[in-house]
């Protein structure tokens, strides 16, 4: 009996005893997803400022731009210059002008929103690698624990109840969770092993 | 046929251009001073972000293996038990 005592102890000592619940896994999933959101949200908030400022250009070129434009177009005339007469030539030569002003903003500002949003996309990819890697690993945990779990009852129903290394796992957790002087209470231990170990 | 108002309007932008100037570079940014700081701010060091994954994809490998080990201890130790049973 104290050999199988003795193999189940150095199977139990090769196991470990760190404790992850399976919920980690779902946890970890979660943040995944909500990062997922924020970014999707981040993108939708940076289309909306673009399209804000995209209207606000528009409206200063129709506003303020062509008005100056025109105006500086007046005064830098010749004197005598028939108005009237040459108003199609004249807007043929300004609309153009204005125009190119209105696209060189708007390109401006859609080179501006490519780089947030390739910034934002570059981000988020190392913000999804890690969480991924994070996941993983506490995949890798639960795996070990729940073939330890297996172990465990596999070495419990074949010493038909006399190896019982869940309730040895147990009985030592209890002990160092609640260490404050080791020495003083490692007769605690003792006595909580001592039944199970003498089944 | 040129259009004989083309240098005007030309020379009529420029002059505007100058005087719009400043207004430019408001209406071109997509972010305040704020914002921008902390879009360029990452909460993950880029140069240290590939030791960090290779040491966490590391230590997967390790649980990995470890769990397929105690998968076939557990296959084995019913005949370990039964050997064992043999000395008692």
């Amino acid at each position: 009996m104290k050999k199988i005592v003795r193999l189940s102890v150095l199977l139990f000592l090769l196991t470990g005893c760190a404790r992850f619940p399976v919920q980690s896994v779902e946890l970890a999933n979660a943040l995944q997803t909500e990062g997922e959101r924020m970014h999707r949200l981040n993108l939708a908030l940076l289309n909306n400022m673009f399209n804000t400022k995209k209207k606000d250009i528009e409206r200063f070129v129709q506003g303020k731009y062509a008005p100056e434009m025109i105006n500086n177009f007046k005064q830098k005339a010749v004197p005598g210059t028939d108005f009237k007469a040459d108003f199609q030539e004249m807007v043929q030569a300004i609309i153009p002008e204005i125009n190119a002003r209105k696209d060189s903003l708007l390109n401006a500002l859609e080179t501006q929103k490519e780089k947030l949003t390739d910034k934002l996309n570059t981000d988020y990819k190392v913000f999804e690698n890690a969480a991924l890697a994070l996941r993983k690993l506490l995949e890798s945990v639960i795996k070990i624990n729940k073939e330890k779990a297996a172990l465990f009852d596999t070495v419990k129903q074949l010493s038909k109840n006399a190896i019982d290394l869940i309730s040895v796992e147990s009985a030592i957790d209890t002990f160092i969770y609640s260490a404050g002087s080791a020495a003083s209470k490692i007769n605690t231990l003792h006595n909580a092993l001592s039944p199970i170990l003498n089944k | 046929m040129p259009n004989k108002y083309e240098q005007l309007a030309k020379d009529a932008a420029q002059m505007t251009d100058d005087h719009f100037k400043n207004e430019f570079s408001g209406l071109t940014s997509l972010t305040d001073d704020d914002v921008a700081e902390i879009i360029t701010q990452t909460g993950i060091s880029k140069q240290d972000l590939a030791k960090v994954l290779q040491e966490v994809k590391n230590a997967t490998d390790i649980n990995e293996t470890t769990a397929k080990n105690i998968g076939s201890i557990a296959k084995g130790v019913s005949t370990l038990v039964a050997i064992a049973k043999k000395f008692l």
